[in-house]
């Protein structure tokens, strides 16, 4: 069965697990050799309260990151960070609950340079994420343009939707953009679900979106639009580079050799598409409409 | 004696819809999309094994089944593509003969006396609509949260198998409750691009021409012309109350006998008042919603698309005096006849 497994990253990170809990034993360990517990008038509930607060979202904090980042630089600086923040703030808490003798004041002293050192470590962490944000945009180019929303995105052929698609399309207009917009559909898809199953036609869709990104220009966006049915944006190109692009996406499509899991049976399929223009002053909704009604004649002068 | 009085109208907990079909599709669309086959079946009574061609379920278990899949499947295509699982899987088995249809109202007379294998939840009211004809959606098993759903899931299956018939698509036209969805990509692909939101009622229309007229077999030749479609068996069975929810009939029952009462339509049923009010409420309906219900959707079609003049609209619903008419239109619609029929 086709499936995308997609776990958090906390297996890859167990030395990062023991790490947070040593940070938290060494500050307990630290202040109870050196204090002796407070009366319990003399405790104050409403620092507590902000205290534990703190200690708690940067634990919160550390966990979300070893959950949704995989092992790296950029992982360990954060992870080091936030362990120096949380050592601090966990001192400060525990003195609420604990009385030092004047012998012990250094640990009060000291306890705020941790968390200094740890927003340093930070800092140089959400800098060196700079770069590996900008280097991972150029992963995505012609799967994302300029805004993200990962609830958008189709877990099928991790592209973004037709919506999606509409969006980029209206602010890329707006911003006085001219190119060609074009759909594709594969002929017969339901056809071919029939015959060879869902899973497999999903396993299909996946495929050509890998195959539509590989001919694409750099700065192109292609998406899911639904069904069997593509989207394409090419911004800045002449009428007959246009079509030139769709129809050789159209080729290469037709001579894929898809493997069916259960025969490796060789299964070729074909599909035809309708490319229109795009310029700041056209209607979009109108554009489209037009191209899926022509779609549709030619499925029925197809048949 | 059992055996010979007339099948009652079927209710939400009889175990009578042959559905295996239907689960089958509903596995086969949400399992790869990440919802396991437990978490689907969980709460509905349908046990994996009992997953068999001779598989009867009630339809109060498929609402159940479709509720799970509503709420635990992401895909925002999921309706539709149970849908088309749906229609492929009964065009192999059970409504193989479709292919071979000769007109798209040979195509009706089989979803019609087979309505159990393909819209156990759903029932059409059809009227005539100048050029067109309309058929407007009806909840036959009282699918009150994912009605939206179960009529996604039937109209794709529906455009399937017109599609499958002619081999064209058909110029459909859609009403729709909800307003324009966030996926209306999804509705263009699988309906096509004759939508209309907002809509009073739940509904597909298609010219008259394209209903009556034969389908072109290009390539097949004359003999196909009456093809090998097996007509289905139309005795007495058709309109019988075997092919109706408890809730179809008593819509029909106002249809025809505007001014029946709650104790004249119990009586049909042979219950007492109490009872069938019971029975009623596990449908999530009173018989006050049934019909109102049923004269809203005439009120709209004699004034909002035939056009029809306040007297002869009047006659059709079976009011006396005018005044009493236009009171209940706006009533029922919260317009007047004038309003509905200037939209």
């Amino acid at each position: 069965m086709f499936k995308l497994r997609n776990h958090t990253q906390f297996g890859h990170h167990k030395g990062w697990l023991v790490f947070t809990v040593a940070v938290l034993s060494l500050a307990l360990v630290l202040s109870l050799n050196a204090g002796s517990p407070k009366l319990f008038a003399e405790i104050s509930w409403l620092d507590i309260l902000g205290e534990g607060s703190i200690v708690l979202l940067t634990l919160a904090w550390i966990l979300s990151a070893l959950a949704s980042r995989p092992p790296g630089k950029v992982t360990r600086y954060i992870v080091i960070g936030l362990g120096c923040i949380l050592f601090s703030a966990s001192l400060d808490l525990l003195d609420e609950f604990l009385r030092y003798p004047p012998a012990s004041h250094w640990l009060s002293m000291i306890e705020s340079f941790p968390a200094v050192v740890g927003m340093l470590v930070m800092t140089g962490a959400l800098y060196l994420w700079h770069h590996e944000q900008r280097a991972i945009n150029i992963q995505l180019r012609r799967r994302e343009w300029d805004y993200r929303d990962h609830g958008e995105i189709d877990p099928i052929t991790q592209l973004y939707r037709g919506e999606y698609w509409q969006a980029r399309a209206a602010a890329f207009q707006e911003s006085g953009g001219n190119g060609y917009v074009a759909i594709i559909d594969i002929n017969d898809f339901s056809y071919f679900n029939e015959r060879y199953g869902q899973a497999e036609g999903d396993r299909y869709l996946h495929e050509v979106a890998q195959l539509l990104i590989m001919n694409l220009r750099q700065q192109d966006l292609a998406c899911r639009y639904a069904g069997d049915r593509f989207a394409l944006l090419l911004p800045d190109v002449c009428e007959t580079q246009a079509y030139n692009i769709v129809k050789q996406i159209c080729i290469s499509i037709e001579h894929v050799a898809f493997r069916h899991q259960a025969s490796a049976e060789a299964i070729y399929t074909s599909a035809r598409a309708e490319v229109a223009q795009l310029t700041p002053v056209s209607h979009l909704p109108n554009i489209l409409r037009g191209m899926l009604g022509k779609l549709e004649k030619g499925q029925r002068t197809a048949a | 004696m059992a055996l010979t009085s007339p099948p009652l109208p079927v209710s939400k907990h009889d175990k009578v819809i042959p559905g295996y079909h239907f689960v089958c599709a509903v596995l086969a669309i949400a399992e790869p999309r990440g919802v396991s086959v437990h978490k689907l079946l969980r709460g509905t009574g349908i046990f994996d094994d009992a997953i068999t061609p001779n598989l009867r379920v009630s339809g109060k278990q498929l609402i159940a089944l479709i509720g799970n899949v509503q709420s635990y499947c992401k895909a925002k295509d999921a309706s539709f593509l149970i849908g088309k699982h749906l229609a492929n899987a009964l065009l192999n088995h059970e409504f193989s003969s479709i292919k071979d249809a000769g007109s798209l109202t040979q195509v009706i007379r089989l979803v019609t006396t087979q309505r159990w294998l393909c819209l156990p939840l759903v029932s059409f009211a059809r009227y005539e609509v100048n050029e067109n004809s309309l058929w407007v959606a009806r909840d036959a098993m009282g699918c009150s949260k994912i009605w939206p759903f179960v009529m996604q899931i039937s109209l794709s299956m529906l455009v399937a198998f017109a599609k499958a018939s002619s081999k064209t698509r058909l110029p459909f036209h859609f009403g729709m409750t909800a307003s324009r969805p966030r996926n209306i990509e999804d509705f263009e692909t699988y309906l096509g691009l004759r939508l209309n939101f907002n809509a009073p009622f739940m509904s597909l229309m298609l010219p008259k021409g394209s209903v009556l007229a034969p389908f072109e077999r290009g390539n097949v030749g004359g003999e196909a012309q009456h093809g090998s479609f097996v007509e289905p068996e139309i005795g007495t069975h058709t309109s019988s109350d075997a092919t109706l929810s408890i809730l179809d009939k008593v819509r029909l029952l106002t249809e025809h006998n505007l001014h029946a009462s709650l104790p004249d339509a119990a009586a049909e049923f042979s219950m007492s008042a109490a009872t069938f009010k019971r029975k009623l409420k596990e449908h999530e309906y009173s018989y006050r919603a049934l019909t109102e219900e049923v004269r809203r959707e005439q009120a709209i079609v004699l004034l909002a698309m035939k056009k029809l003049n306040n007297e002869q609209s009047a006659s059709e619903m079976a009011f006396s005096d005018l005044p009493n008419f236009r009171r209940a239109v706006k009533r029922l619609t919260g317009h007047t006849p004038s309003e509905l029929r200037a939209l």
